[in-house]
């Protein structure tokens, strides 16, 4: 092949891979698809991958959200000076949490926590066969390792985003009160000030795509695993990449979709 | 573990779950467990209104605003708030949309009419509705303020036309003007000022002079007094009544005078005619002294003749022998 050549084969080759990835990919949504009725199978699944998606990443969740809320109280009061009230504290603590940063750092954290969890488990079993093994035992390995996952992702973190927002308003609270000149009945009435109930529903449909985008990523890779301990490494940071770029991309669309 | 985890799950949905719904309910200010009615109120325009803004009455909040609806037609807003069952809501009661603060947030105040009476309110015909009026927000009180601004670019474009290069000089010389107008006026007045002292002082001269003069006749007066009362003014005018007897007896005689000069007037006065009848008589001719005047052949014989008496005195004064011959013996 000559010199000049390659680079335009490098593009051809990429372009092919990411049409043979969407392939891939639509094959396996289409799999996981036709293995939700098979509730059987993955119905008793679903509260141990709740548990490890949703309860067991709550701690970390709460952390972030915390820090947040305070950071965000204390930037909200040094860049209020002047003619802004300081109550808009709490209005920018609440909208912010509930609107972006609960939702998004919180996925943006599960995406590494859990997507890599997921991807580096099912790589693991893809590896070492025993996703083989489960298919010679006449289980789905969809219906017992990707749907339960997917639907846990879904369910749980909504409510630990939601968590998280309280959280976060609460640590901005807490931070007002005590480390700005800012009393409770303030910092509600700034809270209170712009809410609609439209954010918390706009937070959790955006927690709920994150989940599904988390989990539908760190399985995709996990099953796309090739070769030994390499392979399960390459496939835990793709779906800790690609998830989290995904939860961007799907911060944008709910912004344009619903705001 | 199984039956573990299933319970800790259930746990954390169920409180994330209760979590979002008790707490958007916190946050959009719903009473929980305390009774609540629904009121409703009619505007033309709600302004930057929305759901969950504060119901107020005096100033207190009551209630937060539940729904913000287009009439079907479009023809008004209706706003339905949802307050305490027992707050009080007073008589012939109105609703005022106002902004609450500058940052967009607004509220919603019921009111007695007679408070705002001159709000333009839009009524119902249903009389549960509350008539409502909207204050102007930000936007509306910048669009008035814009087309001010705008009004002052025209004013100020047109100032600029008029004011040209030459209005400029022509205005600085109508102060250079002014400004020489004054120095002449603070001149003048300056001049009235001291003509004013000068005045002053000689009014004062002559106040002074006018209270010696005063004085002066309160000394003459004194003076006269005291002649009055030691008798000297009795002798002056008694003096003076001889005096003025002598006048009399003066005037008197001064009047004979009179009548005996008429008397010559009247005779100098006949003198005078029986001249002029003479003088006539010569200017006719008559008369040796008339032919004399009149006559020139006789004036020439009397200038000859004065001439040989002239030569013959002359003669004789040189000659006189000629003439006397004088023999003694």
């Amino acid at each position: 092949m000559h010199g000049w050549s390659a680079p335009l084969a490098w593009v051809g080759r990429s372009a092919m891979d990411l049409a043979a990835a969407f392939g891939r990919f639509g094959k396996f949504a289409a799999a996981a698809t036709r293995a939700a009725g098979d509730v059987a199978t993955w119905g008793r699944l679903v509260a141990v991958q709740m548990a490890r998606i949703g309860v067991d990443s709550l701690p970390l969740a709460l952390f972030i959200a915390a820090f947040t809320g305070i950071v965000m109280a204390l930037q909200a009061s040094y860049t209020f000076t002047g003619a802004i009230p300081l109550y808009f504290v709490g209005t920018l603590v609440g909208k912010t949490m509930i609107l972006e940063l609960g939702p998004v750092l919180t996925g943006l954290a599960l995406a590494g926590r859990v997507g890599a969890n997921i991807a580096a488990e099912i790589g693991t079993m893809k590896v070492t066969e025993q996703i083989d093994a489960l298919e010679t035992l006449a289980y789905n390995p969809m219906s017992y390792l990707v749907v339960p996952r997917l639907i846990a992702g879904i369910i749980m973190f909504p409510i630990v985003v939601a968590f998280a927002d309280a959280m976060g308003i609460v640590a901005g609270w807490i931070t007002a009160i005590n480390l700005l000149d800012l009393s409770t009945p303030e910092f509600v009435r700034g809270l209170r000030l712009f809410f609609a109930p439209f954010d918390v529903r706009y937070s959790l449909v955006k927690a709920a795509s994150f989940g599904l985008a988390v989990t539908a990523v760190g399985c995709f890779f996990g099953f796309s695993t090739r070769g030994g301990a390499e392979g399960v490494g390459q496939a835990t940071t793709r779906a800790v990449v690609v998830g989290s770029m995904l939860i961007l991309v799907l911060d944008a669309f709910w912004a344009v979709a619903l705001l | 573990m199984k039956r573990r985890s299933e319970v800790i799950v259930g746990v954390v949905i169920l409180l994330g779950a209760a979590l979002t719904f008790f707490g958007t309910l916190w946050l959009k200010g719903a009473a929980l467990g305390r009774e609540e009615v629904v009121l409703e109120a009619r505007f033309r325009e709600v302004g930057q209104l929305m759901e969950g803004n504060a119901v107020k009455v005096r100033g207190v909040p009551i209630g937060r605003v539940s729904e913000v609806v287009l009439e079907p037609g479009g023809d008004a807003v209706l706003v339905r708030m949802r307050v305490r069952a027992d707050a009080p809501i007073p008589q012939d009661a109105v609703v005022l949309l106002s902004p609450e603060s500058m940052f967009g947030d607004w509220q919603a105040e019921i009111h007695p009419r007679g408070r705002f009476p001159r709000y333009d309110y839009l009524e119902s015909l249903d009389p549960d509705v509350l008539p409502g009026y909207s204050l102007p927000d930000m936007s509306r009180l910048t669009a008035a303020l814009d087309r001010i601004a705008e009004n002052v670019a025209v004013v100020s474009d047109r100032f600029q036309i008029a004011f040209t290069e030459e209005t400029a000089v022509n205005i600085r010389e109508a102060v250079e003007n002014i400004q020489q107008v004054s120095e002449q006026l603070t001149n003048l007045i300056g001049a009235q000022e001291r003509t004013m002292h000068e005045l002053s002082a000689h009014l004062e001269g002559t106040m002074k002079a006018l209270g010696e003069a005063v004085q002066t006749v309160n000394r003459v007066s004194r003076h006269v007094e005291s002649a009055v009362a030691s008798g000297e003014l009795t002798s002056i005018v008694d003096n003076m009544e001889r005096a003025t007897a002598q006048i009399d007896s003066l005037s008197a005689a001064l009047l004979a005078a009179s009548r005996d000069l008429r008397s010559t007037m009247a005779r100098a006065d006949t003198a005078f005619h029986a001249l002029g009848s003479v003088m006539a008589g010569v200017e006719q001719g008559q008369g040796t002294l008339g032919r004399l005047v009149q006559d020139s052949t006789l004036y020439g014989d009397l200038v000859r003749t004065n001439t040989l008496l002239q030569s013959l005195l002359r003669d004789f004064q040189e000659n006189p022998r000629k003439y006397i011959n004088l023999r003694i013996f």
